[in-house]
This record gives C-alpha cells, structure tokens and sequence, in this order.
C-alpha cells in the first residue's frame, strides 16, 4: 500500500461488519451529519449513574465514516467520561499528525491516511467530533 | 497523448484522467497565455483610464463581450453582462427582476432537477413574498414530465427558471417548446445553461429564452467569470443589483441615474483579466469548432454507457437526449469511496449530491458518482474508468 491508498483491510473489513451498528437503540441520540455526502448516523449513549455503559450507532455513510466511528466505539466503550473525551482528542490529534503510532499499538492510525485525501478528512472525524461535541456539552451543564 | 490533451498544459505537467468537466473544465494553452499576457504586457483598469493601457484593456474587455453575444447568439453585445459565474447570473435576476414586481399568490416554475443555483434563489423569494414556488416532478426516465409543465403554467406563473441540462442525469431538457409554453401565458424565462453551453450549440435569439445564464469556467475559461445574457427591453427596466463605481450616469447628494444595461449591473471594477480569459476559451472552441466538441462528446458518452452497462453499472436516469455526463452507482458502495480509489488510480470524477439535494431526496439516494466528459477526453480515459471501477469492487466487496 501506498500512502494514497486509504482502503486498508482494517476500514474496509469494519465497514462491512461493523461492531457496534445496530437498528435498536437505547439512550441519548446524538445526530452526525455531513451536509457534503449526505452521510448521517443516530449515535445511541446510553447512561449509567453518571458514567456512559454503551455507545452503539445506526445510520448511512461511507466506509471511511462508518469505520472510524465503529473503531472509535470500541475505544471508548466501557471508558469513564473524562477518559472518553481524552481518547477522543487524542484521536483527532494523530489524523493530524506526520507519524501516527503503529497500527499494532493504535489501529485507529489507519485513519491518519485522510490526511493525504484532505476531502475525506470529515468523514473520518464524522462520529468523533459529534461525540465530542455532545460530551463536552454534557460536561458543562 | 491525444492532440486535444496537447492543447491543455495541465495534462503535460500533471498527467491524470480528468473526468469531471462537468464541475470544471481544464483552461488550454491558449487561455492560460491570454491571461499572463494581460498581466504582463497590457494590463490596464477598463472604462475609466484615458491612458493607452486602459484604452487597450478596455478594447480587450468588450471583444470578449462581442464574442459572448456571438457565441451564443444574442443580437447585441449590450445583452451580456458579465458576471462572477452562473450563480450570480441567477441571482441576479432573482433579485433585480423578479423580487420587484413578485406578489403574494404569484407563482415560480423551477422542476426537481435544479442545481441549488437555480433553485434557492427562487425558493427564498417566494419565502420572502408568500408566492408559490413550483417544483416539476419527473417521468421514469428521469425528465420533466411536459403535460405537467404545461398544466401547472397559468396567469399566475411570473417566472420559469429551468436547466437547460441538468447536471446529474445529464438530460436535455426541450427548453425552446417550454419557453413558448411559458410565453403563452406571459410568463418570463431563465435558462441556466451551466451545462450545455460549450457542449452544444446555443442560440439565445433562437430560443427566445429572456434570460440565460453561465459560466467561464466550464467552457474552458477563467472561475470568477460568467455571463447574463438578458433581452435588452428587459434589462434597461430592471434596478440595478449593486451599486458603485462604472454603472452611473450622474450622482447628487440626491439621486443617481444610471447606465442602461450592461454598465448598470456591472459595478466596480471588474474581472478584466477573466473576462479576456473568457473571450480566449470562445475563441480556442471557434478553432477547434463546438460542432466537432459536441460530436466528439456525444461519441464518448455514448461509449461510456455502453462500458457501464457492461459492467452492470446502474445508471441515474436515462433521458432520451442525454449531454456529456453520466452519473451512476456501483453496487451498494458509497460514491465517496469510489471517487477516493478512482483517485489513487489518477482518475477524477465527481461524487456527491452535485448541489441538487432536491433532486437526490426525490430520487432516494444519498449521492451518486459523475463521469463528465470534455473535449481533451478520449476512450482511453473511460477505459481506465473501467478499470478503476474494477478495483473499486475488488477493494470493497
């Protein structure tokens, strides 16, 4: 693969199973849009007491937007608010970045590659930036 | 290389299958030397300077203006007035013409198939001035459905703005028999021409449209040029759309008079260098001859659909008279990752809702991929199309 080549196995094998899609939600809903493409997810959070217990998403999108936010579930599932908004940022930090870490060690650097297709970089923080944006206004109120 | 790819410098300097001319055209050798001889040797401000430069600048500026009213067959130069691109154009009208005399219970006629140029300026208006905004249906085939077109005109209807190509399925709609319709019942018209003119020919006078709108861009000019064509009875009554500098006869603490058209609606200093950039593409399509382009086009969009269907492509809509475009869908794949592996393969194409979010809603999809062919395209470049929509299915199924 070349540095073009967006398509590794990793985003294309998540967009055809993705984990954490499903039709039946629980929870908060928060809507992810991009007017570009049209793509749109339901990102579903559920609560427990003052912790989140499980995020899942339904919806329509490319497999850029799709796996990113699938593999940026399964980093967070599970986590302590604070440590999800951290994980979050970190994450919009290495598509930005010149060497992400090793796929080994953080599989979502596979996304890094947006950084060589400027216009996908959207659908690749798609599911991201609407999560942060929620929790962080969660977090002030 | 192809002697048209010869005739585009970017083709030499970064070879690539450019596919969507559609949105943009390349800009020949010949446009690209009008423009930097402009700056380099006779640049000069227009209309204003008693110097020799602008003198000369001011010669170049109307030729193109001659050239236009030529191109694409109006009577006089002073119908065309220049513009930023097909948007403005639109807007223009909208605004000068028809938000005027526009009252509650009018009607405006645009069809689903609009460009969201051609579409929200008369969506807002209509919102602003509580008239009634029409928007025509289409058949199976993906055109405007005529019996519907004519049911819905009426002594109601002040203004019709249609495509006169639509730039997703690529139909051609018969604006001449749809102007007539609209005349008949003392309605206006507005043909946004962004896709055919320099695909095919184009004949203002012939068609008896009052308005015509397009851009430089996409016949092989400048971005930041268009044109309004307008007929002048029409003009001369309209307001001005912005006021400064260059459109006035005379300013008092108390009232402006202003130039007829074009000069009233062309305030400010404009875009000198693009507007002879302009009349250069008209001239390099003179050289090569817009009959031979649209043969040329006509023959390999042809050849595209054929490849297409053969590779079981599903195509969106299929219009009797289709222009040089081709949008399509592979499989369930979305078309921004078709567009994103065709890119690492050095081809370009469009994928998206092309500003006709109406039009995709309407057809229940999200987004399509557009093949859009040029005058520097060849067989070779749809070969490699099919090609890359090989990969792109080996990569994502």
């Amino acid at each position: 693969m070349t540095e073009l080549d967006l398509y590794h196995p990793l985003i294309t094998g998540r967009n055809k199973e993705p984990w954490f899609f499903t039709r039946e939600h629980q929870g908060e809903l928060i809507k992810a849009y991009n007017p570009v493409c049209g793509d749109e997810y339901d990102i579903a959070v559920e609560f427990d007491l003052n912790d989140i217990r499980k995020i899942t998403f339904s919806g329509y999108g490319c497999a850029v937007s799709k796996a990113a936010l699938d593999m940026l579930i399964e980093r967070v599932q599970h986590h302590k608010f604070a440590d999800i908004i951290a994980e979050i940022e970190y994450y919009l930090q290495v598509i930005e970045m010149d060497q992400p870490p090793p796929l080994e060690t953080y599989p979502l650097s596979v996304f890094q590659k947006v950084k060589y297709h400027t216009a996908r970089k959207e659908c690749a923080t798609l599911g991201a930036n609407s999560l942060l944006s929620f929790l962080k206004d969660l977090k002030k109120s | 290389m192809t002697d048209q790819k010869k005739d585009f410098p970017i083709f030499t300097s970064a070879p690539h299958v450019y596919l969507d001319s559609a949105a943009t055209t390349h800009k020949p050798q010949q446009v690209v030397d009008a423009i930097t001889d402009f700056y380099s040797n006779q640049y000069g401000t227009v209309r204003r300077g008693l110097y020799q430069l602008s003198s000369q600048a001011t010669d170049l500026f109307e030729e193109s203006r001659k050239l236009v009213s030529g191109f694409i067959g109006s009577d006089q130069p002073s119908e065309i007035i220049f513009t930023s691109g097909t948007t403005e154009s639109i807007n223009l009208v909208a605004h000068s013409y028809l938000r005027p005399l526009l009252q509650a219970g009018d009607e405006i006629v645009i069809s689903i198939v609009e460009h969201h140029a051609n579409f929200i300026p008369w969506q807002q208006l209509a919102m602003e001035k509580n008239a009634r905004l029409i928007i025509l249906p289409l058949d199976d085939t993906g055109e405007i459905e005529m019996m519907e077109y004519k049911n819905v005109l009426s002594e109601k209807t002040r203004m019709v703005a249609l495509t006169h190509i639509s730039n997703v399925t690529g139909g051609i709609n018969p604006v001449k028999e749809m102007i007539s319709a609209a005349h008949q019942v003392g309605a206006k018209v507005l043909i946004d021409g962004a896709q055919s003119v320099g695909h095919m020919p184009v004949n203002v006078h012939d068609l008896d449209c009052d308005f015509f709108a397009f851009s430089g861009h996409k016949i092989y000019g400048p971005t930041g040029t268009g044109v309004l064509y307008g007929k002048e009875e029409i003009l001369n009554k309209m307001p001005p759309y912005r006021f400064g500098g260059e459109m006035i006869l005379e300013v008092s603490t108390e009232y402006t008079n202003f130039k007829n058209t074009p000069y009233r609606f062309e305030a400010g200093t404009p875009n000198i260098a693009g507007v002879i950039g302009l009349g250069a593409a008209i001239r390099y399509i003179q050289s090569v001859s817009l009959d031979n382009m649209t043969v040329h086009e006509t023959n390999l969009t042809n050849y595209m659909q054929e490849c297409l269907r053969k590779e079981g492509i599903q195509i969106v809509g299929n219009p009797k008279h289709r222009s040089c475009l081709i949008s399509f869908q592979i499989d369930h794949i979305h078309p921004h990752d078709v567009a994103t592996i065709l890119d690492s393969e050095g081809i370009a194409v469009r994928a998206g809702h092309h500003c006709a979010q109406p039009l995709m809603r309407y057809l229940q999809i999200p987004a399509t991929v557009r093949a859009s062919v040029g005058w520097y395209n060849d067989q070779k470049d749809v070969d490699q199309l099919i090609q890359g929509i090989k990969k792109v299915r080996k990569i994502m199924q």
